[in-house]
């Protein structure tokens, strides 16, 4: 997964230890492996989707509808005739970009959010903690429903509406790491030489606030992932005829009796890639929180 | 004690009072107004006046509020726009479903959380305890709408042991309401076991490194007695805050697993408000399950400092 790789080996150069950089050692744990091979492994699929796909993901087959897996349709046909292998691989790109999408946007305004609040204080800080406790009050699936009711189902909105509910960890996260920085004596001497507000956050006090946001952007993927299938399994995400797993999964509960197949490879796909999501999150803390 | 208590209500009144002016905006936030959509497309301008007339569309956007939350303090939550029925009649319909879903579920999630962790614990660093934690993993990564999916192939479809969906109120014929409720209980229950699980075994561990749990060996108490005896008892009361932590999510997954199983519960009431944009039916539900929920938060928190009274001091 490029998002947490990328994130982990710049955060990891100003303290690289002699026996590799942190991300060298979330890749060295059995759970870090695994993860990164479940990940990327998903990624793949997704991103060779034009390239492995057998057929046209939207193509209708008459003749075939709901068929068997077969060498021409090697995970089955669905309820129209398509291939369920190739929009599977096709849905394994709306759920990937959708969940990095959210979740950036979502670590982008929480720190934003975060740094404003812990730097200035008082009434902002106080302003802006209490709407992101409001935001923290609704269940987020919830919260994600009402927004897209609001927006129109689509996965666009899909992604609005996940992003919304994942900024106030973020802001949260970055906030106290602000108030425990903000009265170190670095940050002083930074505004003895005469720094300005914008440079005293920007320049010296985020870079040392990354590390929480770091692992609660692998920790946000997993679960953006399962929400964004999740809203589209009740009909608020992607929209048909695009492929989606949820969708998919929707879909296929209608047909148990008929094609039994047609749900489990949507099913082991989303699956996999929440669990690979989750190693990597996992080990990623525990590499954070012995170096801290 | 009692500081701690007025402390952390007085937090949950602003929350609540925002919860409220968002969930009111949801009705003008709408595409269109709404007593043109109470009309349709083809009323006159002479009725839309009338409709905003009565509705008070008319007023300042405050006043509007002020009147609407009035009207909620005194149960009154509007009418569905689809078929005019009283909204509050709605919920009281939908909230035993949903309650029993959840009661169901936590069953399932205790039931499977505690003994797992005990054992993950009792046989740590041997395969069961690796065997435990892959199957938390997994069970923590499986979305409740495939897990819901999965049961009904095999227990409905091949074994024809369950039937597939449905719900029958446990107080009138509880035999059925129990085989209803299996599956969709198992479904909900078995992500928020994972969680619980995983959690149990961390401060089970912790508190099998205090220096009580050394006494107790110390004076000759078997492995079984110290876990089962001393930590055991220790590490359940955070299992309350976990649980409490998890409500929303219960709240999401309920939604999801009623959509399978045909549950007519408040998330399924949801799900139908927002696909026929019923908007305040959808209003009342995110405002009843969100103020539920920020009241679970705060009993939480209560209870937690009345267990462990370094929280309330601190």
């Amino acid at each position: 997964m490029a998002s947490s790789t990328r994130a982990s080996a710049t955060d990891s150069r100003p303290r690289a230890r002699p026996r590799g950089g942190r991300a060298a050692r979330v890749w060295g744990r059995p759970r870090g492996a695994f993860g990164l091979a479940l990940t990327v492994a998903v990624v793949l699929t997704a991103v060779l989707a034009p390239l492995l796909a057998p057929h046209d993901p939207l193509a209708l087959a008459k003749d075939a509808v709901l068929a068997p897996p077969s060498q021409a349709y090697p995970f089955g046909t669905d309820e129209l005739g398509r291939d369920i292998l190739s929009r599977v691989l096709y849905g394994g790109r709306v759920s990937l970009v959708v969940a990095f999408a959210s979740v950036l946007t979502a670590a982008v305004t929480g720190v934003a959010v975060g740094l404003v609040g812990g730097y200035f204080g008082r009434w902002w800080d106080a302003l802006l903690m209490r709407v992101m406790d409001t935001v923290l009050a609704f269940p987020a699936v919830i919260l994600a429903m009402a927004i897209v009711s609001l927006l129109g189902p689509s996965s666009t909105n899909a992604m609005i509406a996940v992003a919304i509910v994942s900024i106030p960890v973020f802001a949260r996260l970055t906030r106290s790491a602000v108030l425990a920085e903000k009265e170190r004596e670095y940050v002083e001497a930074s505004r003895a030489i005469g720094a300005n507000d914008l440079h005293t956050v920007v320049r010296t006090i985020l870079p040392n606030t990354l590390t929480p946001v770091t692992v609660q952007v692998t920790v946000s993927m997993g679960y953006a992932v399962l929400l964004e299938a999740g809203l589209s399994f009740l009909g608020l995400g992607t929209q048909p005829p695009q492929p989606s797993w949820g969708a998919m999964l929707f879909q296929s509960s209608s047909y148990l009796n008929q094609a039994p197949w047609y749900g489990m490879f949507p099913g082991l796909f989303l699956t996999a890639l929440v669990l690979g999501l989750n190693m990597i999150s996992e080990a990623v803390q525990e590499v954070m929180s012995r170096t801290a | 004690m009692l500081r701690y208590v007025g402390a952390r209500v007085l937090q949950a009144v602003p929350v609540l009072f925002l919860v409220s002016v968002l969930v009111f905006s949801i009705i003008h936030l709408t595409p269109g107004d709404p007593a043109t959509v109470l009309l349709g497309p083809n009323a006159l301008p002479d009725q839309i006046r009338q409709v905003r007339g009565e509705l008070g569309l008319d007023r300042p956007l405050p006043v509007q509020y002020a009147l609407w939350i009035g009207r909620v303090a005194r149960g009154d939550l509007g009418r569905s726009y689809l078929n005019g029925f009283p909204v509050v009649r709605l919920l009281e319909r939908a909230w035993p479903v949903t309650l029993s879903l959840a009661v169901g579920a936590l069953v399932v999630a205790l039931a499977l959380a505690v003994p797992l962790a005990l054992l993950a614990v009792r046989y740590r660093r041997t395969w069961l305890d690796h065997a435990a934690a892959t199957f938390v993993a997994v069970a923590y990564a499986t979305p409740t709408f495939w897990v819901a999916i999965l049961l009904v192939f095999v227990l409905s479809i091949r074994l024809r042991w369950l039937p597939p969906s449905g719900y029958a109120a446990p107080w009138e014929t509880p035999a059925d309401a129990a085989r209803l409720l299996l599956m969709p209980s198992i479904a909900l229950g078995l992500g928020v076991a994972a969680i619980l699980a995983r959690f149990l075994r961390a401060t089970l561990l912790e508190e099998l490194a205090r220096e009580y749990v050394r006494t107790a060996r110390a004076k000759g108490l078997g492995e079984r007695g110290v876990l089962f005896r001393h930590a055991a008892r220790n590490a359940l009361v955070p299992v309350v805050t976990v649980l409490g932590l998890q409500f929303g999510t219960f709240m999401g997954g309920a939604v999801l697993t009623e959509a399978i199983f045909g549950m007519p519960g408040i998330g399924r009431l949801l799900w139908n408000s927002v696909l026929s944009r019923d908007y305040t039916v959808i209003q009342a539900t995110v405002l009843v399950t969100t103020v539920v929920f920020v009241l679970v938060n705060l009993l939480t928190d209560l209870c937690y400092g009345l267990l462990d009274p370094r929280i309330r001091y601190g």
